[in-house]
């Protein structure tokens, strides 16, 4: 599913990101949320971050996938619920079919830890 | 080195946040362009549909065309016979279309000219899913032979489209699709979706169709851009 393909977008966007931080810094670790409604493998976007990051600013840092259910308002319940089988995408409490998906679509770069480089 | 620290990014990549797909977007809407991006599997009708659709939007509008596939040229003929513009993408192993794709595909068109632009993506249900193009509209095509559980098997692609189109109505007895249970399944993936149902080879549901998508038009140009 083109996890290389995302796992360079979020070097590029990371890359613009950090761009006013200066220099002497290293990233040892990114933080990203995936909904299931994006159809990305976990596994892949691991397998996909050496090669992504290799030669980059974020070469060497670590990816922390955290994967998030879809969630959808009920407009029967006036509540979020979490949707947790996409095949069936309705209420869990009261089953009236869900019509405004509001998370779980995105990947979503939650953030960046960095280790300041101090020269002796 | 010192203690990390942690900065807050919030930043999301997918969905409607992909700048070149922005940039493409306020230029079509500059431009008063309709764009409409047709995804399925393959082989489900979507150059036929797509031919018909043009031929009767011609009558009135003038419609465009792009089409993704990994070798030859021969769905760019087929859409460009009604007279229309239309480009063939050569995506060589490319399984989807990505918008720099589209970008490069429109380069050199007066964009003003034009009323609508239909980007016919490659057969796939998986990757296209989260692909922005720019697109206004973004249509699932499923035709009849297809089986009545394609929706539940597909449910990432399908909860990103704003329209379904069931084709090949004219051979549904035929293959003994169960349309209505087809079209429930359709809405338990994606609730309130409206559904067309078409015989593209046919001209079945053509008009209600074409309607369909000359209401949308008319919708997005009397919006400021």
């Amino acid at each position: 599913m083109h996890e290389l393909s995302v796992a360079l977008r979020i070097v590029e966007a990371l890359d613009q990101e950090l761009a006013g931080e200066g220099e002497d810094f290293q990233v040892t670790a990114v933080t990203i949320q995936v909904g299931t409604l994006t159809a990305l493998v976990p596994e892949a976007l691991q397998f996909s971050w050496d090669l992504a990051t290799e030669n980059t600013l974020l070469q060497g840092s670590m990816l922390d996938i955290q994967v998030v259910d879809a969630a959808g308002y009920c407009s029967l319940c006036q509540v979020e619920r979490t949707l947790s089988n996409i095949q069936s995408m309705r209420c869990p409490i009261c089953r009236t079919p869900i019509t405004q998906i509001t998370g779980g679509n995105d990947l979503e770069i939650l953030t960046v830890e960095v280790a300041d480089i101090t020269h002796a | 080195m010192t203690e990390p620290r942690i900065l807050e990014v919030r930043k999301k990549l997918l969905g409607k946040n992909d700048q070149l797909a922005l940039d493409l977007r306020h230029e079509f809407a500059r431009n008063g362009v309709f764009v409409a991006n047709l995804v399925s599997s393959p082989g489900s009708g979507k150059t036929e549909l797509l031919r018909a659709t043009m031929a009767e939007l011609g009558k009135t509008y003038t419609p465009a065309a792009v089409t993704g596939d990994l070798a030859t040229e021969n769905d760019a003929d087929r859409l460009a016979e009604s007279g229309a513009l239309a480009k063939q993408i050569l995506t060589g192993t490319m399984c989807h279309l990505e918008v720099d794709m589209v970008a490069n595909a429109i380069q050199g068109w007066d964009l003003a000219d034009l009323d609508f632009l239909f980007i016919e993506n490659v057969g796939n249900l998986v990757c296209p899913g989260d692909f922005d193009l720019g697109e206004d509209l973004r249509v699932m095509l499923i035709a009849t032979t297809e089986g009545e559980d394609k929706p539940l098997k597909y449910p990432t692609l399908i909860s990103t489209c704003d329209v379904v189109v069931i084709n090949k109505m004219d051979i549904a007895e035929a293959v003994e699709c169960d349309v209505s249970l087809l079209e429930r399944n359709i809405h338990e993936v994606r609730p309130g979706v409206p559904i067309f149902k078409t015989s593209a080879k046919k001209g079945d549901g053509l008009a209600e169709w074409t309607a369909y998508l000359t209401e949308q038009y008319k919708q997005k140009i009397a919006q400021p851009a």
